[in-house]
């Protein structure tokens, strides 16, 4: 065998959204540090993909889009076929990279048994062809409500498989703020995998910000300047519409010069109607990916749905923020912005109860009194870190070790 | 009917030619055969920032590249050549088994790594006997000498001939007889079919050049960018010397695949400049084409059937290495009098400027020689008709022996 033989295998099914991709890149990128010659490998199927820049001797297979319409329900997003013979396509896809990538690890971003259980086979294949591949699972903190999560769990034998395919579940999150394990009613077997991890974020800070590239926008400087942003975008336009009906309210004395960053994935109509809508407000609509980080790190005010990455880059940049949930059907986001508001984290409005005025008062009252958060009360941040010193054994690590060659 | 499942498999090495090229194919055949189910097989690393239509959805592979020493390698992957290969063919025969497409088009050089598309089409011959195999060509793919020895060497004409039920050039015979240039004989020369060029349509209408000054806008594009850092390099350290005196505006586009150190030099100097514009990759390409006066380009195919389909002048900046295709499609549309090629090995700011400016000030020339060169462009919708009487002979999708 040539070359480096440590070789890492990620799945992570986004269908239209980043979050998953984007939590194993940062995984990726602390794997990179401990161990740069490691080769990854992250099986996706984002239409996008891999949208991020990609580490060094990291590449991506992506598989036939599936969308999820419901609960444990998918669909073609694109291909005429049903689903059934697309989960056909996409499970001897993962299959043979499995087995001719042949990983030392494996990890498997939140579905046990993948989507439409598409794993099933392959898992059981490639752990009798390759026992000594550890084979992780990879939660994050808080996948939904308890009840639909067992019960989802048990119907597509998540902890069936769980049980007899996995060597760990890493839980990207804390117990201190949501065991995991105890709602979702982890049999023994399963607590004793199970390890808290932390919070997975991003660790570089991001480019210093250039002040001109700010007032390039805006007719007028003002005294603050709010960043809103939505992830993937996809179902972001609800709570970008009240916060221009919130600005709108303002006027003529708006304090702030806006951005609303809408992500890749919002319906064109959508983006043109928030343009049209924001006109003649101090608000600059873009698509913009790459550099709303840098925008919501120069931010006096962050307003963002609760996804799992956008709430970790504004706790890692200690940024006062307000997160508006996605109402449901998961309730994964109002739990989450739930526990976090409680420890004044940020603040949040529940969106059933988001209206022009309670929003505007809570802007304005949030950029006038600043934002002070507790550093007790922050969880711990550093899952990335913790999660490769789990995934890159240490003897491996060491190799990497080696006296600088003259030159480097 | 049952829909027609059609696979397209392309590979690029170091531009994005052949996959923007299987894209535009996939689009037209996406909206113009009913029940069309495609899906692309590509190692190109920036396929998901291009857009694709409904029911065409694609696989992307770990991608290979060629080193410094030209010998091929794994693109990012710490992976010895032949084991990415393997992993690379496996999933290949896992999407040819599941999606069990009826027609199958292959986009790619035939002499890159071809132990790779034997072990593919090997696979298909034997595990998929009624699937109809089509392998596209460009209209020219380098000079007759060197393909002729190296299709000879690699054994591509057997190739070819063993795996393929026809042979796609999207170009014509009259302005290139690959049949004769690169002495292809019966049975393999009855499988080629001369499609002609690919005609490209802006989906947009609004202008994207700022021209409040009326002057002439010249376009700038080296495709990809993979290697275009020297014409555009050259280009503004031109503009850079004539201070500002040029009498037209510049659009230069890098393409995608320039390599952002060498991007970014570039664009800081373009943005120093009056009347010039930069990008890196512009959804609004074709828009930039239509509204230009003049295009310089390296003559990569894609470009060049962009360019014809507004009937733009030219200038032709071919890169030079072997197979050296561009530099003899320049040639050949230079001699069909609808651009002028510069001499590659001559080029420097003072030589592309004067060819530039001579070509923006003297506009009704041009406009008279594209009027009289007549080329086909309806290759788009001559695919169709070949898939079509490929299709009729494939009805079913049950085909598969195992």
């Amino acid at each position: 065998m040539g070359k480096s033989d440590f070789k890492v295998l990620i799945y992570s099914q986004d269908g239209f959204g980043l979050g998953h991709l984007r939590r194993n890149l940062n995984i990726c990128l602390q794997v990179k540090k401990r161990y740069p010659e490691a080769s990854i490998l992250i099986i996706a199927d984002s239409p996008v993909a891999p949208f991020f820049k990609l580490p060094a001797r990291c590449d991506f297979v992506k598989i036939p889009t599936i969308v999820k319409v419901d609960m444990g329900i998918w669909q073609p997003d694109r291909l005429p076929v049903t689903y059934r013979e697309l989960l056909q396509i996409r499970s001897e896809i993962i299959q043979n990279v499995l087995l001719s990538f042949r990983p030392q690890v494996f990890l498997v971003d939140h579905m046990p048994n993948g989507a439409l259980g598409e794993l099933a086979v392959p898992l059981q294949k490639f752990k009798r062809s390759s026992p000594e591949t550890k084979i992780v699972l990879g939660l994050r903190d808080i996948l939904g409500a308890p009840e639909v999560i067992c019960e989802h769990w048990l119907k597509e034998g998540a902890y069936a498989a769980t049980e007899t395919y996995y060597d760990s579940v890493y839980v990207y999150g804390c117990s201190e703020f949501y065991n995991l394990a105890d709602e979702y009613k982890f049999p023994e077997a399963l607590i004793a995998k199970t390890r808290y991890c932390g919070y997975v974020c991003r660790d570089s800070v991001p480019r210093e910000f250039d002040e001109q590239a700010l007032t390039k926008l805006f007719s007028k400087n003002s005294d603050w300047f709010v960043m809103v942003t939505g992830g993937g975008g996809s179902d972001a336009s609800y709570f970008m519409d009240k916060f221009i009906d919130a600005v709108r309210l303002l006027s003529p004395y708006i304090p702030f010069n806006a951005i609303i960053s809408t992500g890749p994935f919002m319906h064109p109509d959508q983006y043109k109607l928030l343009r049209r809508r924001a006109r003649g407000l101090p608000i600059f609509i873009t698509p913009m990916g790459g550099d709303t980080i840098r925008f919501t790190r120069r931010a006096d005010l962050v307003i963002s749905m609760a996804g799992y990455n956008t709430v970790c880059e504004v706790l890692r940049l200690r940024k006062n923020a307000i997160i508006v949930p996605r109402a449901g059907p998961s309730t994964e986001q109002t739990t989450r912005s739930r526990i976090m508001s409680e420890r004044d984290l940020f603040g949040t409005i529940h969106p059933t109860q988001l209206t022009a005025e309670n929003f505007s008062e809570l802007i304005l009252s949030r950029l006038q009194n600043g934002h002070h958060m507790n550093e007790k009360l922050m969880p711990d941040l550093t899952g990335a870190v913790n999660v490769a010193a789990l995934l890159v054994p240490e003897s491996n690590h060491k190799r990497t070790q080696r006296p600088p060659t003259i030159g480097d | 009917m049952s829909s027609l499942r059609i696979l397209m498999y392309s590979h690029d090495t170091l531009g994005m030619g052949h996959t923007w090229r299987t894209i535009t194919i996939a689009s037209h055949l996406a909206k113009n055969i009913a029940n069309a189910s495609i899906l692309v097989l590509t190692d190109l690393p920036i396929i998901g920032r291009l857009r694709l239509p409904a029911n065409v959805d694609y696989v992307h592979l770990p991608g290979v590249v060629l080193s410094t020493a030209q010998e091929y390698q794994a693109r990012n992957l710490n992976l010895d050549l032949k084991k990415l290969i393997k992993i690379r063919c496996k999933i290949t025969q896992s999407a040819l088994k599941t999606f069990k497409p009826q027609l199958i088009i292959v986009e790619r050089d035939p002499l890159v790594l071809p132990d790779e598309m034997d072990r593919i089409l090997s696979f298909v011959r034997d595990k998929m006997p009624l699937t109809k195999v089509v392998w596209g060509l460009s209209d020219i793919i380098g000079k007759s000498d060197f393909i002729v020895r190296e299709w000879t060497g690699q054994q591509v004409y057997q190739m070819l001939d063993r795996f393929c039920d026809e042979i796609w050039v999207y170009g014509l015979m009259e302005i290139f007889d690959q049949i004769k240039e690169y002495q292809i004989f019966p049975p393999l020369s009855e499988k080629f079919f001369y499609v002609g060029y690919l005609r490209a349509a802006s989906k947009y209408e609004k202008n994207r050049v700022k021209s409040n000054h009326q002057l002439p806008v010249v376009l700038v594009t080296t495709g990809s960018g993979s290697d275009g850092f020297g014409l555009l390099e050259t280009y503004i350290r031109f503009l850079e010397k004539s201070g500002g005196a040029a009498l037209f505006q510049s659009v230069i586009v890098s393409g995608p695949m320039m390599r952002t150190s060498e991007k970014h030099l570039l664009k800081e100097r373009a943005e120093k400049l009056p009347n010039v514009v930069f990008h890196r990759f512009s959804k609004h390409f074709l828009q930039l084409v239509k509204e230009a006066d003049l295009v310089v380009t390296t003559s990569g195919y894609n470009t060049l059937c962009e360019i014809l389909s507004y009937r733009k002048n030219m200038l032709f900046v071919p890169t030079v290495a072997p197979p050296n295709e561009r530099l003899l499609r320049a040639q050949i549309f230079e001699r069909l009098g609808l651009g002028e090629l510069l001499s590659p090995e001559s080029l420097n700011p003072e030589y592309l400027g004067e060819k530039v400016t001579s070509a923006v000030s003297n506009p009704h020339d041009s406009i008279d020689r594209m009027n009289s060169v007549n080329i086909g462009m309806d290759g788009l919708d001559k695919i169709v008709d070949r898939i079509k009487s490929l299709a009729g002979v494939t009805d079913s999708a049950e085909h598969l022996t195992d």
